[in-house]
């Protein structure tokens, strides 16, 4: 937190600079906008096992507030071509909620094509990663978790945010959005640092009604040496990933699908046990407010954890900023005797429900 | 007597009917409010804006912040609030659309911290007078509130 406060400070003093002396005479209530959005969400399983995290923030019968969630936008315009931006959000944990930084970074237009950014900038790379925390832009309660999800034992494919720059490239041509994001950092995690991220994401957008993005990168893993055998076991490893995802938002029907190879270059008796491959498929269908979805998961990793999911949703559009959800999943489990995947601990059985309810709120 | 017997068993006939259609148009007056007479809307620019026209295209991908500058200059553009005739007309036969795939496509934007929706203002007449006053700026508003004072780019039938 102190280390993102800090690099803000300096990111927004660079800014100043860059910006010269007659910006500090501007009114920055003029220039700086504030957007918000608010999530509640509850979900209970019919097992005791938690799921998607620990005892403080799993899922299990018990019932579990994951993922309720307060942000706040801040968006300064320094001069025409250089802005700050930042996102403070405030989660919900067990008896209280964690304030922080999520991401903050400067950028400046190069040219109407190319922007530069830096700081820490939301991960780009899965379709909806970059407001993968706002419910209201997707049909789901919470992204597709097999593939989204941060979680340690999890397939790794997307990450909240990473520290360093990014180059974007974005092109008109005719009704299409060209674009890529050339992005060089590092992501900091439990335990670990991925070093030397260097990745590339590109995108194509025909209309906003179908959106291509495809993604690559790899970095290098930094755990310490000393420590826990499987963490030691990764030290300067590489860790990389690949992804292709298409959404398509015509007439009143809403699909996505996103599929994604992780490695880890980590080989336990022969098999390399982190690598995983996941993917998933949605399709709804707007009726007047209502959107009721399909979503099936699957995510196998080469040490035998995996799951499927598939999801029945409904979204009722209270108003365009008030969206309420509801869904009933059912979690499928393999090999659960021997590995718990993303439960904490091995269920007592191979099929677990899930239901959920939200309510995704922007202002 | 007969004309007059018959006239009055036609005037009762009709007289529900009347009275189904009169209740049919106060309903719809009171749930969809009095109808706002709006023939078009221009397109307006400030005189620095170096443009004499623009396709109903061009603005779509000007509101929607995928054309950000013009021959150098920054763009800075104006929006008018939900409800308004001008509104409902510019995006639903401009940018073509709706209010509740916009607010996602903001949202995406916003909550990315890749940019930030039109400068919300009140009416057509405080478009035309921030447009005036403000380099770069453009808005659209009701072709009946245009005046000499800003560049007119577009004008919608």
């Amino acid at each position: 937190m102190n280390n993102t406060l800090t690099m803000l400070a300096k990111v927004t003093l660079i800014g100043l600079t860059l910006s010269g002396s007659t910006a500090l005479a501007v009114d920055w209530t003029e220039r700086t906008d504030v957007s918000g959005f608010f999530t509640t969400r509850y979900s209970l399983t019919d097992e005791a096992a938690y799921f998607h995290g620990d005892r403080d923030s799993g899922i299990n019968d018990k019932g579990s507030f994951q993922g309720t969630k307060l942000g706040l936008t801040i968006r300064s315009q320094i001069n025409d071509d250089l802005s700050v931006a930042m996102l403070l959000m405030s989660s919900a944990s067990e008896n209280d909620y964690n304030t922080q930084i999520d991401w903050a970074f400067a950028s400046y237009t190069l040219s109407e094509a190319f922007t530069l950014r830096a700081g820490k900038i939301k991960f780009p790379v899965g379709l909806v990663n970059e407001y993968v925390d706002v419910g209201v832009t997707y049909p789901w309660i919470s992204a597709p978790l097999l593939l989204y999800s941060n979680e340690p034992n999890g397939a790794q494919a997307t990450r909240e945010a990473y520290t360093g720059a990014s180059l974007l490239w974005t092109e008109e041509m005719g009704d299409w959005t060209l674009g890529s994001d050339l992005f060089f950092g590092q992501v900091d995690l439990e335990g670990m640092v991925v070093k030397g991220l260097l990745g590339l994401t590109v995108r194509a957008n025909w209309d906003d009604t179908v959106e291509l993005q495809a993604s690559a990168y790899e970095g290098e893993m930094n755990t310490d040496p000393a420590g826990m055998p499987m963490m030691a076991m990764m030290n300067e490893k590489t860790h990389g990933a690949r992804l292709v995802g298409i959404k398509v938002d015509w007439h009143n029907i809403v699909a996505y699908a996103e599929a994604a190879q992780v490695t880890m270059d980590v080989t336990m008796m022969g098999t390399k046990i982190g690598d995983s491959d996941v993917w998933y498929a949605t399709l709804g269908y707007r009726i007047g407010r209502f959107l009721p979805h399909f979503t099936r998961q699957e995510w196998d990793r080469d040490n035998g954890a995996n799951h499927s999911l598939s999801t029945l949703g409904l979204a009722y559009r209270v108003t365009d900023s008030v969206v309420i959800k509801a869904e009933q999943s059912r979690i499928g489990t393999n090999n659960f005797a021997t590995q718990a995947g993303l439960f904490n601990i091995a269920p007592s059985d191979g099929s677990t429900n899930l239901t959920s309810i939200a309510v995704d709120i922007i202002f | 007597m007969k004309v007059h017997n018959k006239m009055i068993n036609k005037v009762n006939k009709r007289l529900p009917r009347l009275f189904v259609s009169l209740l049919f148009w106060a309903t719809l007056f009171l749930v969809a409010g009095p109808v706002q007479a709006v023939a078009g809307v221009s397109v307006i620019a400030h005189q620095s804006v170096s443009l004499d026209a623009i396709t109903a295209k061009e603005a779509k991908k000007i509101w929607l912040a995928k054309t950000k500058k013009i021959n150098g200059l920054t763009l800075k553009l104006s929006d008018l609030p939900k409800g308004s005739g001008s509104r409902d007309y510019f995006y639903s036969k401009v940018v073509k659309k709706s209010e509740e795939k916009l607010r996602a496509y903001w949202a995406k934007i916003v909550f990315s911290g890749k940019g930030v929706p039109p400068k919300p203002l009140s009416s057509d007449d405080e478009v035309v007078n921030w447009v005036a006053s403000t380099p770069g700026a453009m808005g659209y508003v009701d072709n009946a509130a245009v005046n000499d004072s800003v560049k007119v780019l577009l004008v919608g039938q």
